[in-house]
């Protein structure tokens, strides 16, 4: 293993979506979290939504917006709206890796998956530990 | 070091108990990544994630059983979670199958071998 890089990178609800390298990256991990907003002008409690699983869904393609899945990953989710707040969470894969062959590209992860009167709810972050080349 | 396939599969919602096949071959699992809802009874039995060695909807060989939250009845609580299993893995010859625990879950693997590979 060579030397290991560490990207972070913010706000995958706008289209496109974000390249995170463009050549032929080792992926070693990611850590990853998705904000809970905080509804107080009524019932009080976090709320992320009536969100389902394909609109927080984090895609990692290979290359490019169009490239293949690679890597995917859903986020937390609640049917009906309630939640008890979201703390970071990591994948790390010890000393095995998923390839990409021309980079790491995240997908939008489409609609915005917070509820109603969301306050911080565009922000999902993403740490990637990788290697190039 | 291994090169790693990652293998997203959502609860199909139908079939037997939400049984879905995930690798088609022999392999092993590396990770296990879980997102999902739950809604569970106060006092009941905490959902479960299986994992089966097989080829077959109807295997019984569990290899990989996982737990996740448990809640009052009334809310649904989003959980996710990530599991790094054993250095060697968890080994599923015959192909893998997951029992997922509640219709809106997602379910990650990082696996090495299975038939495509």
């Amino acid at each position: 293993m060579g030397q290991i890089a560490n990207k972070s990178v913010t706000d995958f609800f706008v289209s496109g979506g974000q390249t995170i390298t463009s050549s032929r990256t080792k992926l070693y991990g990611v850590q990853y979290i998705m904000p809970t907003s905080y509804d107080a002008a009524s019932s009080g409690v976090p709320n992320i939504g009536t969100a389902t699983i394909d609109t927080s869904t984090i895609e990692l393609r290979d290359g490019s917006a169009s490239g293949a899945i690679t890597f995917k990953f859903t986020a937390p989710l609640s049917s009906d709206g309630y939640y008890n707040g979201i703390n970071p969470i990591n994948f790390m894969l010890g000393n095995n890796y998923v390839l990409f062959e021309s980079g790491i590209h995240a997908s939008s992860v489409g609609a915005n998956v917070e509820g109603d009167n969301a306050v911080n709810g565009n922000t999902v972050t993403i740490s990637f530990f990788y290697e190039v080349g | 070091m291994k090169k790693l396939t990652c293998i997203y599969k959502a609860n199909p919602g139908s079939g037997a108990s939400y049984k879905a096949q995930v690798v088609d071959g022999r392999c092993r699992v590396f990770v296990v990544w879980s997102g999902g809802s739950t809604l569970t009874a106060e006092g009941s039995t905490a959902p479960q994630i299986k994992f089966y060695n097989g080829s077959s909807v109807s295997g019984t060989d569990l290899r990989l059983q996982l737990t996740d939250t448990m809640n009052n009845a009334g809310y649904a609580y989003g959980s996710h979670w990530c599991v790094d299993l054993p250095s060697d893995g968890i080994l599923f010859e015959d192909g893998l199958w997951i029992h997922f625990a509640n219709l809106t879950y997602g379910v990650t693997v990082l696996v090495s071998g299975g038939a495509a590979s």
